[in-house]
């Protein structure tokens, strides 16, 4: 295990080290998925749940068709393959096309939230069905893939997952709150794009995102944790110095001179709590 | 003429035949009145001449060499401790002659006189840039499969940096590792596949950070052993084979002490030894790196990489050794090693967000191996030793940790009967004892077909937990000659106590003497190697896991057509075959334990075979020492999900040239060609993104289904020697990939998977080093 650990961390310092010319993961150019972010994160047997993709496909300019299953989680952090085909519980939960009249976001070169759908957890029968009671209060996976492809060839296959628990109201994760992003210590409204200067970018978020909840361990010991929030940025125009940030920590955004004439500029955040829960904020340039 | 018919007799070294064997004392060869006529007889008066002969720059008595002095032409000859001594020599001016076979000529003018005092004279070799080729047939090997190196060899072979483990990677049989590592494959095998073990008792690691450099000071062993398919029962527990470090005896010598200190551009070190009495000697040694304050130094103005503990490892390696009497001996070494590095990574890596924040590593062991030898008589010899130890990891990296510390016994014993001429017999027990305190709290993140799902994916599991270890083993070896013939069967019994497993493995082992210099050989046997900690744990393993098995098999020839000289050509050829079954594989299976599902995450579900044709050719003689060794071979594995595929390690051609000259003035120029089959490795067809992780999982094609490029590199090195009277400089400059070569080491995928780069190795690299032996 150490021997893996020494030796996957070395190939990827000797990896990162490198200048490479491949594509930056913060740079919107292609069909993206960024995030799903559900309206619950965590829910009891047989809840519904609606589930928001957040999209970018910027040089798109007719339609994207998708798909949406749900299934229990055959152990996909574990290595097993994060798909449901073949699993007995797949259900199929939704399938479309988005187009630019689908919503405003769509409307502005298919940047941003995306056609919602609704998926329908498990019944305890099912979904805690020879778990131990350690799982079912951590909380089982309910596994979402969602597909989605363009008009020129490109899919990009996306999961994640809805734990489903029997946790009470009060314990169970909610989403993160963002009250503001702030750019130089101010906050942007959603069409405020920052232009021809370098910015000190930062999240400001509503002091309840940071739930302290219970794990319960193997040895049925139980630990209080915090819940830790990291922002990933994605940008259309300009330069970040970071993509990623922690908390509130602030990032440097080097800000285009203008908005291109041909389409919109975007700064997008998407936050996450690592239990699932997700917090989604679209700055526009040109809109 | 008197003159020219002396030298014509000292160069055929017939003088000594013509004189009487007597140290200390002077003998006139001519009449003394022929020498009284010589001009340099300051006057009559006749005073004692007194000094000691020793090799130049090692300062080595030379004993029982015969000393001239000329035109007096007296002749003696030097005691034990390379003194001689003239009487009877009347003052004046003289000419010392010392004339050795393998030395070069002393020619010294002297005075005799009444104040002069006894000195040491200085003979120097014709070269100290002695080399041998020992493997076959030389060297006292008990495992027909047993190559070894001797520490002349390792220590300038090229591109090896003289390390001793790196040497073996020249051998056939050994695979050739793709990326930046320095682990030993055997035969088609996995680097987990290999032990290391020192004197006979396994150490946790081999290599520091990196697979800089061994953990062991090189001048402190006396060669390194390598078994591979069909070794003998005397070990176990390695399904591809064993590396085994063996330690010379501290032996300072007619000397009583001699020292050494090196500096090259990782490291510095020296090593000193010193007799404590007349039957005992000790060794001290050690080495620690430098490279981390450059390293520091380069990284410091990177505000997103913090370099808080630059990369450093030391070591140490001490050996006493003592003759209790004639028929016991005992020897103690000491091994330290530790490795330290830590940094903050403020931008996590791009392919993986969990890799940010503070990463610590610490990783030391130290082993202490008493060693007791008794010769009761001819027939019966006892060996008893022990490894005991200690080994530490901490290895953090943000919220997560694996710390382990465990303390390790090991005792091997052995009885060596030989119950007639032709039959020997040895029964002995190799045990391991171990207790661990583990604490970990990381990822299992899924590694298949070699490729690794990101971190930030994987579930953290945590883990506080003591286990024991117990690993027992008997054997029961015999070597009986019939004729030509040398049959060596043995058995093994084998009993894991954490597995609750009890194996018999049989082996098998069978010579032919077809000529005094052509041998035919066959081994086999079955081999169990323990299943790894992780692998048995509850929570991270599959406690029903079993210990994986190998069989081996292998038959070839050796031919040495030196006949009976020093030099010429030797041979050997050898087929290997070894069958593989209950690999232990990951399981992404759930199961049902104690009425609940849980993770399966290991089962013996794996099989494989590798099998191939290794050759080594080697020329020596006085000037050349050339090696070349080639290996033809296939691997495979399967398993219960995953159809027949070529292996990681599955390298059709693997060939490499060796070749050192030793040049007048001890220079030495030698290179290392190497050309290798590009490693099989599982293409990545796409990623699926994992929304609640932020990172794309990889899409594994068919498994080792592409190759990369084939390996080839060319390796140079230079050697010189300045020999003073009292001590010996060396520099050497050793340059990897001379050529410039860029073979692709790893590959770098795109965020998404959608596009990749191969990453070459190591660019043309100088290396360069120098030692100072006093």
């Amino acid at each position: 295990m150490k021997n893996l650990i020494s030796i996957s961390l070395l190939s990827l310092a000797l990896v990162s080290c490198m200048d490479s010319n491949l594509p930056k993961y913060v740079e919107l150019t292609e069909l993206r998925v960024l995030s799903l972010l559900a309206d619950k994160p965590e829910v009891n047997p047989g809840e519904s749940i609606s589930i928001t993709p957040i999209i970018s496909d910027i040089n798109e300019t007719t339609s994207l068709s998708f798909e949406a299953y749900g299934c229990i989680d055959p152990g996909v952090s574990l290595g097993a393959e994060p798909s449901c085909t073949g699993n007995p519980t797949k259900a199929t939960l939704s399938t479309g096309t988005i187009t630019a009249a689908t919503n405003t976001d769509m409307a502005q070169n298919f940047t941003g939230a995306g056609q919602s759908f609704t998926a329908l957890a498990p019944t305890d029968a099912i979904i805690f069905n020879q778990r131990s009671e350690i799982d079912k209060y951590n909380g089982v996976g309910y596994l979402i893939e969602y597909k989605i492809s363009n008009t020129r060839g490109q899919s990009v296959n996306t999961i994640k997952r809805i734990l489903v628990s029997n946790k009470s109201s009060g314990e169970k994760n909610s989403n993160p709150i963002v009250d503001q992003l702030q750019a130089n210590g101010t906050g942007l409204g959603n069409n405020d794009f920052p232009l021809n200067a370098v910015f000190t970018i930062n999240m400001l978020f509503n002091m309840t995102s940071f739930q302290v909840y219970t794990l319960k361990k193997d040895d049925g010991s139980s630990e209080n944790k915090s819940e830790e929030l990291t922002t990933t940025w994605f940008i259309t125009d300009g330069s970040l110095k970071y993509f990623r940030s922690s908390n509130h920590e602030t990032n440097e955004y080097t800000a285009p001179p203008s908005v291109p004439t041909t389409r919109k500029s975007f700064l997008i955040s998407i936050s996450r709590d690592s239990r699932g829960g997700v917090a989604y904020k679209r700055i526009c340039g040109g809109c | 003429m008197k003159a020219a018919l002396f030298c014509i007799l000292l160069s055929l070294n017939l003088w000594s035949q013509t004189t009487v064997e007597t140290t200390s004392t002077t003998e006139a060869i001519v009449p003394a009145t022929e020498a009284s006529t010589e001009q340099t007889v300051m006057s009559a008066a006749t005073l004692p001449f007194k000094g000691r002969i020793v090799e130049k720059g090692t300062k080595i008595p030379m004993k029982d060499v015969n000393v001239f002095l000329l035109p007096l032409k007296l002749k003696t000859q030097t005691d034990n401790t390379g003194a001689f001594a003239f009487d009877n020599v009347p003052s004046g001016y003289y000419q010392l002659v010392v004339n050795v076979s393998g030395y070069k000529k002393l020619e010294k003018d002297v005075a005799v006189d009444a104040g002069v005092e006894s000195l040491n004279y200085y003979v120097e070799k014709e070269t100290y840039l002695g080399f041998e080729t020992t493997v076959i047939g030389q060297k006292q090997k008990r495992d027909q499969t047993q190559k070894t190196l001797t520490q002349e060899q390792f220590l300038s072979m090229p591109g090896s940096g003289g390390d001793p483990v790196k040497a073996v990677q020249n051998l056939p049989g050994v695979n050739r590792v793709q990326g930046f590592s320095s682990q030993v494959v055997i035969q088609g095998g996995e680097p987990k596949d290999t032990a290391y073990n020192i004197d006979g008792h396994d150490i946790p690691i081999v290599f520091h950070f990196g697979g800089l450099t061994s953990v062991v000071m090189p001048e402190a062993l006396e060669q390194v052993d390598y078994l591979s398919a069909g070794y003998g029962a005397d070990y176990s527990r390695a399904s591809g084979g064993i590396i085994g470090l063996k330690t010379r005896n501290a032996s300072p010598g007619e000397r009583k002490k001699k020292s050494f200190f090196f500096t090259d551009n990782l490291k510095l070190g020296g090593l000193y030894e010193t007799q404590l009495s007349e039957t005992s000697d000790i060794l001290i040694s050690g080495r620690a790196s430098y490279v981390g304050l450059f390293l520091k130094q380069v990284a410091k103005d990177n505000e997103d990489f913090n370099l808080t503990v630059a990369p450093e490892f030391y070591d140490i390696t001490s050996i006493y050794n003592k003759k209790l009497d004639d028929k016991q001996d005992f020897k103690i070494v000491a091994l330290a090693s530790r490795d330290t590095l830590a940094f903050v990574l403020k931008e996590p890596l791009k392919t993986d967000p969990a890799f940010r924040g503070n990463f610590y590593n610490e990783t030391q062991f130290y082993r202490v191996v008493p060693q007791w030898t008794y010769k009761q008589d001819s027939e019966t010899q006892y060996k008893l030793s022990a490894g005991v130890g200690q080994n530490q990891v901490i290895f953090d990296l943000g919220q997560q940790y694996f710390n382990l510390r465990s303390s390790v016994l090991s005792v091997r014993g052995e009885m060596e009967k030989t119950l007639s001429s032709q039959w020997v017999t040895q029964v002995g027990f190799d045990n391991v004892y171990g207790e661990a305190d583990v604490k970990l709290k990381i990822v299992q993140p899924r590694s298949e077909g070699g490729v690794s799902n990101p971190f930030s994916s994987s579930e953290v599991k945590e883990r506080n937990t003591k286990g024991r270890q117990v690993n027992v083993g008997v054997y029961n070896r015999h070597e009986i000659k019939w004729q030509q013939w040398t049959l060596v069967p043995g058995i093994r019994v084998d009993r894991f106590k954490t597995t609750n497993e009890t194996y018999l493995t049989p082996r098998l082992g069978l010579k032919y003497d077809l000529s005094p210099t052509l041998l035919l050989k066959t081994a086999g046997g079955r081999y169990y190697q323990p299943a790894e900690p992780q692998e048995t744990d509850k929570v991270f393993g599959n406690p029903d896991v079993k210990s994986p098995r190998a069989d081996h098999f292998t038959f070839g020839f050796e031919k040495d057509f030196r006949e009976t000289s020093a030099s010429g050509l030797t041979w050997q050829t050898s087929y290997f075959h070894k069958w593989l079954d209950q690999i232990v594989d990951q399981s992404f299976a759930q199961v049902e334990r104690d009425g609940v599902l849980v993770d399966q995450n290991y089962a013996n579900s794996g099989r494989g075979s590798a099998y191939g044709v290794e050759n080594q050719i080697k020329w020596n003689d006085s000037i050349w020492d050339v090696w070349l060794s080639y290996t033809w071979s296939e691997s495979f594995r399967w398993s219960d999900r995953i159809a027949k595929y070529k292996h990681e390690y599955d390298q059709t051609h693997n060939f490499n040239l060796v070749a050192a000259k030793k040049l007048d003035n001890n220079w030495k120029v030698s290179g290392r060609f190497r050309y290798v089959t590009g490693n099989p490795y599982t293409p990545i067809a796409s990623g699926v993104f994992d929304a609640d992780n932020d990172v794309y999982l990889p899409q594994r094609g068919s498994f080792y289904s592409e190759r990369y490029k084939d390996f080839y590199q060319l390796d140079l090195r230079f050697d010189k020697k300045w020999i003073y009277d009292e001590e010996i400089w060396t520099l050497y400059l050793d340059i990897q990939n001379v050529l410039n070569t860029k073979n692709s080491e790893s590959i770098e995928y795109s965020y998404n998977y959608a596009n990749k780069e191969f990453v070459s190795g190591l660019p043309i690299l100088p290396a360069f080093g120098i030692k100072g032996e006093f």
